[in-house]
């Protein structure tokens, strides 16, 4: 008669769920700002809202200008002359130069014990007197339409979606194998 | 990242805590599993050792350890 029960089945067993929440979510949340700065430059070329729509046209752009000022303005603004003859996308006329995809910035931080959070942000799009006027373009403040950029797109969901499940599976592999 | 009124944040979120609630009560469990299979080897343990008294008693006293004594 054996003497000794074998609990390394049960040893495992605790290794693993200690493992589970033990996990560095990192990683993951580093990958989510990835995700976030790119949708948003892939949404800005694309002339995409923060629902994934397209945004309202704009009109006063590209137009013929017989003289253009290419003075570069306090704030990172261009002249009149020089806007109206870019034909980026709507709120992106320098296309990838733009403001709202150089100024984009991303940071993750665990809030609490087990609560993680990515986030896209846009910092400092200020006019020539210092005004955050975004926020204009989002609500369609005065005669501007509305072109809303903020929001989690779909995709961008559905993405966060798959690397999330991707990570957790690495992990578990990892943790098996441990 | 600056928290002022130049930024429109957006976020995506991950909750695990609730999962983090569940993995320790499940710890608890096995630590739980765990100490009662300790003390199922400690009775195993002394089992063993009052068997083999008894087969030493048995062999003793001529009898084959497993084989019944004589009936009185």
């Amino acid at each position: 008669m054996a003497d000794q029960l074998d609990l390394r089945g049960l040893d495992r067993i605790e290794r693993y769920v200690m493992g589970l929440g033990e996990i560095a979510y990192e990683p993951l949340m580093n990958e989510w700002e990835h995700i976030l700065q790119e949708d948003n430059r892939r949404s800005a070329m694309a002339g995409l809202d923060g629902s994934g729509q397209p945004l309202q046209p704009v009109t006063y752009r590209p137009k013929p200008v017989k003289r253009v000022n290419y003075t570069i303005l306090r704030n990172n603004n261009l002249t009149s002359s020089h806007y109206r003859s870019l034909s980026g996308p709507p709120l992106a006329p320098r296309g990838e130069r733009s403001r709202i995809v150089t100024n984009f910035r991303t940071a993750s931080a665990e809030l609490s014990d087990g609560r993680w959070t990515a986030i896209g942000a846009w910092e400092d799009v200020l006019s020539v007197h210092g005004v955050s006027f975004l926020r204009y373009h989002f609500t369609g403040s005065g005669n501007l339409p509305v072109r809303d950029l903020r929001g989690i797109r779909p995709n961008v969901k559905v993405e966060a979606r798959r690397t999330l499940r991707e990570f957790l599976l690495q992990y578990f592999r990892y943790l098996r194998g441990k | 990242m600056r928290e002022d009124r130049n930024t429109f944040p957006m976020t995506i979120d991950l909750d695990v805590s609730e999962m983090l609630a569940r993995l320790e009560d499940m710890q608890a469990r096995l630590e739980g599993m765990q100490a009662r299979a300790d003390r199922l080897r400690d009775t195993i343990r002394i089992a063993r050792v009052e068997l083999d008294r008894l087969a030493a008693a048995a062999a003793a006293r001529g009898l084959d350890p497993g084989e019944e004594g004589p009936s009185r």
